[in-house]
């Protein structure tokens, strides 16, 4: 079955003619689900983003087949198609993304399957896209994803690819940092002789060492290690709580402790406890933008390449490939 | 194995390598909030959700403290009840106070209850901040904001100054004043010694919350973010430029306040000069606050006041009568509380100014605002020169010219008009509006004004905020209309009926007002 989407291209049109049609575009917003996974969640996120960021999203849906169409062209806040693709080519894909796609505004690909590298279709929609997203926790919480994605950045440079999972946690990110901006914890830095990271999912306990390692000039010697300007500095990751959230990051010198988790009864609150020579008083932070609608955002209103990004993400291959040896 | 990637070497002295590259929202450093008028109407409703949103946002920093001062009698946990107990009727109801990030916010709450010209007060302020510098990490920083009656803010600045609360070992210490700054030329001057005697002119933050509200920033984004309007920004193409905040409500409670200040002081002297600037200032070299604040100045300056006999003809005042608004009678401005019988307050006032500048000569700016008005509606609008040449349209057919309007409240949002052929058969020309709404462009709320502009103060980012030699001249500009309106009785008045366009004696100064 081909895919013919002169008919959606009528419809939306023609929808464009109703007096309450979208008058305003920021993006076409494509989204592929590969995977059944995860889908009507990111459904509802995607519905969110695109009532802040009037689009046309376009879903491309690899669970279903070609004559599955649902089209709303005529929505106060951006138009909705979603096109069963699941036997289509990557060409077919192309030739479909130019016809959908909004003549004046970049194209912001979504990318919601487990494969990356293997898959010709998430090459083919990225060259096309402005910004690409991927999520290497939505569909498995094992390392797999991201081996793949560090793969994939690998063969094409060229194509700036930003993770949710990495995105997820700017809160943290924040937070850590925060611990070592007095001057007189910041020596501590140097002192750091353990990382304890728990999350519920692979990637972001990963992505988590990943970027201190490579911020901090970490190399990591083997599952458990990282050789360090002051001494190693040993590591560990429990696997536990929900999926897709760090829950609790604990890193400690042979005189101070910093420790930041979520809240027992609050889980949109950070614990933060610093003990030892440098303590403080305990605090609570917001743990804000976390939810997908909000990543997808920072990602399209940052940076198109995120070198910090890129050296985590490397840093994390070298992680993994000692890890799991 | 690869070379390491990190490159950011770690030691004591340098910069925190962890914050490298972070997509960082921009935090203050850590610091005390002090509100003087902790128990008003301003700091209830407008000031306590706005630094509880920039909680929840995590545009606070961690270590940071708010302390009350006021009359009103509560001790710390009488304090927190109180900010509770408002939060709940006047925060966003996303943002209503609970869980662990209202109790560790509650717990960096205080409240020094006195007289704002008793040094006692100010002693147990200072105990206060220093407690917070100690127990909460707030490192000596301190911005205090003036949310009182504006006859007090001369004793609360030199009380600071007394009792050395303006001066630290370490950190910062600024000031947030409100509007209005000065009654007139000569209290302003007065005010700004007082403020010179104890404080930097980059330690003090002078609040007029329009330029916090995101159309008004908006303003800048079109000019300067957009290549097509700047060629035509200029009195080669622009005929007038029109700037109108018109208000639906009267004086409600205020009429003692209004009787002495009157619509010239309460909006035209701030609100609307201060838009005037943003529509016709050069593009500033960059963002920078300075850079901004001095072309804001400069159109300022170029603008001369008028001689008092030429007030007359560039200036038009009106007082509402009774009327209706909404279908529903009103009263007039007379008949409302704490306002004379006989008043000679203006509720409206229309002033023509000319920029004299290379860019500008010639166009007229036409500055409106009033109260009990058809419709609450500011925005501006720049009204373009007729096409020089005819080659379109059918005879009867009125080629109007463009218009570009930027709408400040309650649509936030940009529209345009131009020409378009009607379909069909003959060559007839119609008006056609485009019409760009943030609010359903963006489909998202603005943050409120003070949200954005307290996380600027606490930032030390004082582009939103007016400098002082713009006060001083906006006040030169409007102080000959002042001065006629204040020693001429207008017999006129009540000129205008609630809810009209206002006086006819706008329309005179203008025929061309864009209706309400």
């Amino acid at each position: 079955m081909s895919l013919d989407v002169h008919p959606v291209v009528e419809a939306l049109a023609k929808g464009r003619q109703d007096p309450g049609a979208m008058k305003t575009a920021t993006m076409t917003f494509v989204i592929f689900f590969g995977d059944g996974e995860g889908a009507d969640w990111v459904r509802g996120r995607a519905h969110a983003l695109a009532t802040k960021h009037p689009s046309r999203v376009v879903v491309f849906d690899a669970n279903k087949n070609e004559d599955e169409r649902i089209i709303e062209p005529s929505q106060a806040r951006g138009e909705w198609v979603e096109i069963g693709v699941r036997d289509a080519s990557p060409a077919e894909l192309d030739a479909a993304l130019t016809m959908l796609e909004l003549p004046e505004a970049p194209v912001v690909l979504l990318w919601i399957a487990e494969a990356l590298s293997a898959d010709e279709r998430f090459l083919t929609l990225a060259r096309r896209a402005t910004t690409t997203i991927c999520s290497t926790s939505v569909a498995r919480t094992d390392e797999r994803p991201l081996r793949d994605l560090t793969h994939f950045v690998e063969e094409h440079p060229e194509i700036p690819v930003q993770d949710v999972a990495y995105l997820r946690l700017g809160a943290w990110q924040e937070l850590i940092a925060e611990f070592f901006d007095e001057a007189d914890c910041r020596s501590e830095l140097e002192a750091l002789r353990s990382v304890e990271v728990t999350a519920g999912s692979d990637a972001e306990m990963y992505y988590l060492l990943g970027w201190l390692a490579s911020r901090l000039a970490w190399t990591p010697l083997d599952g458990s290690t990282f050789a360090a300007k002051g001494g190693n500095v040993h590591y560990s990751m429990i696997h536990d709580g929900p999926a897709r959230r760090l829950s609790k990051v604990v890193l400690a010198s042979e005189h101070a402790s910093f420790s930041a988790s979520v809240h027992p009864q609050d889980q949109a609150a950070i614990c933060l406890d610093v003990t030892g020579s440098t303590a403080c008083p305990s605090r609570c932070a917001p743990l804000h933008t976390v939810d997908l609608a909000s990543l997808v955002e920072r990602a399209i209103l940052g940076r198109a390449r995120d070198e910090v990004f890129v050296e985590t993400l490397t840093m994390a291959k070298h992680i993994i490939e000692r890890h799991v040896a | 194995m690869p070379e390491a990637v990190a490159t950011v070497s770690v030691d004591g002295q340098s910069e925190n390598p962890l914050r490298a590259g972070l997509h960082t929202e921009r935090i203050s450093d850590p610091c005390t909030l002090v509100f003087f008028g902790a128990s008003g109407d301003l700091f209830k409703r407008m000031l306590l959700p706005a630094v509880y949103s920039l909680r929840l946002h995590g545009t606070l920093p961690n270590d940071f403290a708010v302390v009350g001062v006021s009359r009103a009698e509560y001790d710390n946990d009488g304090f927190r009840e109180y900010c509770k107990a408002q939060l709940e009727q006047f925060a966003a109801p996303d943002q209503k106070p609970q869980g662990a990030i209202w109790d560790d916010f509650a717990k960096r709450l205080s409240y020094v209850s006195g007289e704002f010209d008793d040094h006692k007060t100010f002693g147990e302020l200072a105990k206060q901040i220093a407690q917070n510098d100690s127990e909460l990490g707030t490192k000596g920083n301190r911005l205090f904001y003036l949310s009182t009656p504006p006859s007090v803010f001369p004793t609360i600045i030199e009380l600071l100054r007394e009792s050395d609360l303006n001066q630290q070992q370490e950190g910062w210490g600024r000031i947030v004043v409100e509007k209005p700054f000065g009654t007139d030329l000569e209290s302003a001057r007065a005010l700004q010694a007082a403020v010179d005697q104890v404080f930097r002119e980059t330690e003090v933050y002078r609040i007029d919350h329009y330029l916090g509200k995101e159309p008004v920033q908006d303003i800048m984004a079109l000019r300067f973010a957009n290549t097509i309007f700047e060629p035509v920004w200029n009195r080669n193409y622009v005929q007038s430029v029109q700037i109108t905040a018109a208000e639906q409500l009267g004086v409600e409670m205020r009429g003692g306040y209004y009787e002495s200040a009157g619509t010239l002081r309460d909006m035209i002297q701030n609100h609307v000069m201060n838009l005037l600037a943003l529509v016709a200032m050069e593009p500033p070299s960059s963002s920078n606050a300075d850079a901004i604040r001095n072309e804001k100045f400069k159109v300022l300056e170029s603008i001369e006041p008028p001689e008092l006999g030429e007030v007359q003809a560039m200036s038009a005042r009106g007082q509402y009568g009774p009327g209706a608004i909404n279908g529903k009678p009103v009263q007039g401005y007379r008949q409302e509380p704490d306002v004379a019988p006989q008043s000679n307050t203006e509720t409206f006032a229309s002033v023509r100014l000319t920029v004299g500048n290379w860019r500008w000569a010639g166009v007229p700016f036409y500055l409106r605002s009033g109260k009990r008005l058809a419709k609450k509606m500011s925005e501006i609008a720049v009204t373009f020169k007729p096409i020089p040449h005819r080659i379109y349209g059918e005879r009867t057919d009125t080629i109007e010219p463009n218009v570009l309007v930027m709408k400040i409240q309650p649509e936030e949002g940009v529209a345009m008009r131009f020409s378009a052929k009607v379909p069909g058969m003959k060559n007839h020309i119609r008006s056609v509006f485009m019409d760009f709404n943030y609010g359903t462009g963006f489909g998202v709320q603005s943050p409120p004004a003070y949200e954005r502009l307290i996380g600027d103060a606490m930032r030390g980012d004082q582009t939103l905020f007016t400098r002082w030699d713009a006060v001083e001249r906006a006040w030169e500009i409007v102080t000959p209309v002042l001065d006629v309106w204040q020693h001429t009785k207008d017999f006129t008045f009540p000129n205008y009926p609630a809810g009209s366009q206002g006086p006819p004696s706008a329309f005179t100064l203008f025929p061309e007002w864009r209706a309400l």
